[in-house]
């Protein structure tokens, strides 16, 4: 895999260096920025073209949510976001993955999961931490009037995929269930994001909770 | 009916009447030495009547209306009554309409008590003799004066102490039912109205918001510096090789951080025991006496505190001192949550100063570059809210800011009174 870098923002100078020091002791992954605040983001991520960003969610200026809206819509191609929050129950997170955010990571993660959610979002091959997410989804969803994604067109194939998608399964584990070509599978995952006008997999995935298309039960 | 004789409460009950028995014979003996007086002034009868009256009613009412009255009473209710009053415990009477209420009270309890007290006085006083009526010699016994029974010596005798105990059956029956309509009337006649019942759940909802608040803060602060101990330990323990200076910087912000979050807790545990031991609002709080341990507690994590004190604080009214005492703790809290270096390094400098202006708190300590360009962390500078609402209270002003590289509170608070005490 080639090289990821990453820009992490973080209001604490501490928790900056901290996990620069972690993510820089891979041999592939390198911080190439920092930020201790929202309002700073864009001007970093412009200069340094990262493929991750890590975001604090809590940030005196600009917050987690708004720096994430601000990237994703500003920058071309925008990198991936990784939230970074101290809570796990924190309402912050899930407004973060509604405005594009492609997963969050507790600063409580023992690094060597910190090192994998990052290789997970830069290659966006899965969903992170499928099951947290849908407890997130749980916990703010209504379920009340499902709008279903009748309207978006998906096929069978395209339907089954992103089932197996909020599962959590990676694009060889769905071929290997369809008994399909990981190519194939690709693809499928491709034509879906793009049917649903989704940025990544967690974004397909959190949609396909809110119109009920996946039961959170 | 046998359940009532058994139960505990129906003595308990008929010993808080016969402590109203009690007062009202206490009252009887100054009434019957002021009417015996009265009889010697010959008086017109319709006046002799009125004084009469004014002598037995008037002191048990003026006494009803003494404060403590109502704190002495809801304890009796309490523990002999048995009855749970929503404010516990029941305080002295604050306002008219709480002594007005204890004043009636205290009256029903004489009267209950007193009627309660001269039945249990027959009822045991004659009761006595009767029971022992079958074992007397044969003839004719005074019983009271005017009032005789005769012992013939036969089985015939029996229903005198088989009256006794009818009597003091029926006693204790009537006393648990006397009890049992003081202990429904207490909660509505002595216990708080509607109204102070409103307020008194308005307290307590504001006394939990409160703690609720101060959760709130020490969860964001202690959880923010466990966060960033543990990012700092894992990054110290992957670089420990390779970088060591890097693993030993990294020791010393865990160590301040976990430092500060350890003061942060003691502080909020500090508040909510106070909050907790009963009557809190009454214990003497920490003034600026006080200060010298609040220095060498904050003295004991690290920080030098370097103290200056003018002018005869000890002169200061209490209100003023007890809330300089909580801005300078919020002070020298702040400093340590928000200064961004290790306690080791922290300097703060305190300056107390009574003068003709009035009282001047000043507070400085230097904050590191990072510290002092977000000055603002979530959650954080609700402890200034916090003096600046105190000093409000006081019609006080605050000034704080950065000046130069040094964070400075300062605080005036107004003095009318102590200035004439000064040489």
């Amino acid at each position: 895999m080639n090289d990821v870098s990453v820009v992490v923002v973080d209001d604490e100078p501490l928790i900056r260096s901290g996990l620069r020091a972690i993510i820089d002791a891979e041999p592939d992954l390198t911080v190439v920025g920092e930020a201790g605040d929202g309002a700073e983001v864009l001007a970093v991520v412009r200069r340094t073209r990262p493929h991750v960003v890590l975001m604090d969610v809590r940030m005196p200026a600009v917050d987690g949510i708004q720096a994430t809206r601000l990237l994703l819509e500003g920058v071309d191609p925008a990198p991936r976001v990784l939230v970074v929050t101290t809570f796990e129950n924190d309402d912050y997170v899930y407004d973060a993955l509604r405005a594009g955010a492609s997963g969050f990571l507790l600063k409580r993660t023992p690094p060597d999961d910190i090192i994998a959610a990052i290789r997970t979002v830069a290659s966006s091959e899965s969903l992170l931490f499928p099951e947290a997410i849908r407890a997130l989804a749980l916990a703010h969803v209504s379920t009340q009037h499902p709008t279903g994604l009748e309207r978006y067109q998906l096929t069978e194939r395209e339907q089954e995929v992103l089932r197996l998608m909020a599962k959590g399964l990676s694009n060889a584990e769905i071929a290997a269930e369809l008994i399909l070509g990981v190519q194939t599978i690709k693809t499928h995952v491709a034509n879906t994001l793009a049917k649903l006008g989704a940025r990544d997999r967690t974004q397909a995935v959190i949609l396909a909770y809110e119109s009920g298309f996946v039961s959170l039960h | 009916m046998a359940n009532v004789l058994v139960r505990g409460s129906t003595y308990l009950r008929w010993v808080y009447l016969l402590l109203g028995a009690a007062l009202v014979l206490a009252f009887i003996l100054v009434d019957s030495a002021l009417i015996s007086l009265l009889n010697e002034l010959r008086l017109p009868a319709v006046l002799i009547g009125v004084v009469v009256v004014l002598v037995i009613v008037v002191p048990p009412v003026v006494l009803g209306l003494l404060p403590a009255v109502r704190e002495v009473e809801g304890i009796a209710v309490e523990s002999l009554l048995g009855v749970h009053f929503e404010e516990r415990p029941l305080g002295p009477a604050r306002t008219w309409p709480q002594r007005r209420r204890t004043t009636t009270w205290f009256c029903l309890h004489l009267v209950a008590g007193g009627f309660v007290g001269v039945l249990s006085t027959i009822v045991f006083g004659l009761g006595a003799v009767l029971l022992a009526a079958p074992l007397q010699s044969r003839g004719s016994h005074e019983l009271i004066p005017g009032i005789d029974y005769t012992v013939h010596a036969r089985w015939t005798d029996y229903w005198m102490p088989l009256a006794a105990v009818v009597a003091i059956l029926a006693l204790l029956l009537l006393s648990s039912a006397i009890g049992a309509l003081l202990a429904y009337a207490a909660p509505r006649v002595l216990g708080p109205t509607p109204a102070e019942r409103i307020e008194l759940l308005e307290r307590q909802t504001a006394t939990l918001a409160e703690r609720n608040r101060l959760a709130r803060e020490l969860h964001d602060s202690v959880g923010h510096a466990l966060s960033l101990v543990t990012i700092q330990a894992a990054a110290a323990r992957r670089v420990l090789a390779t970088d060591p200076a890097f693993a030993e910087n990294a020791l010393a912000a865990m160590e301040t951080s976990a430092r500060a979050a350890l003061a942060d807790l003691d502080h909020v545990l500090g508040l909510l025991r106070e909050d907790r031991r009963p009557g809190a609002e009454k214990a003497p709080q920490a003034t600026l006496g006080d200060i010298t341990r609040l220095v060498e507690s904050t003295r004991a994590g690290g920080i030098s505190v370097a103290v200056q004190r003018e002018g005869r604080l000890e002169e200061l009214p209490a209100a003023v001192s007890r809330e300089a005492y909580r801005i300078v703790q919020e002070g020298l809290t702040n400093a340590i949550r928000h200064a961004g270096r290790p306690a080791d390094q922290l300097e703060v400098a305190l300056s107390i100063n009574l003068g003709t202006n009035g009282l001047r708190l000043e507070l400085t300590n230097p904050v590191t570059a990072a510290a002092s360009s977000q000055p603002a962390r979530a959650g954080g500078g609700t402890g200034l809210a916090g003096i600046r609402e105190r000093v409000a209270v006081l019609r006080g002003s605050v000034e704080a800011g950065l000046v130069r590289d040094q964070w400075r509170l300062a605080v005036t608070l107004p003095v009318a009174v102590t200035t004439k005490g000064r040489p």
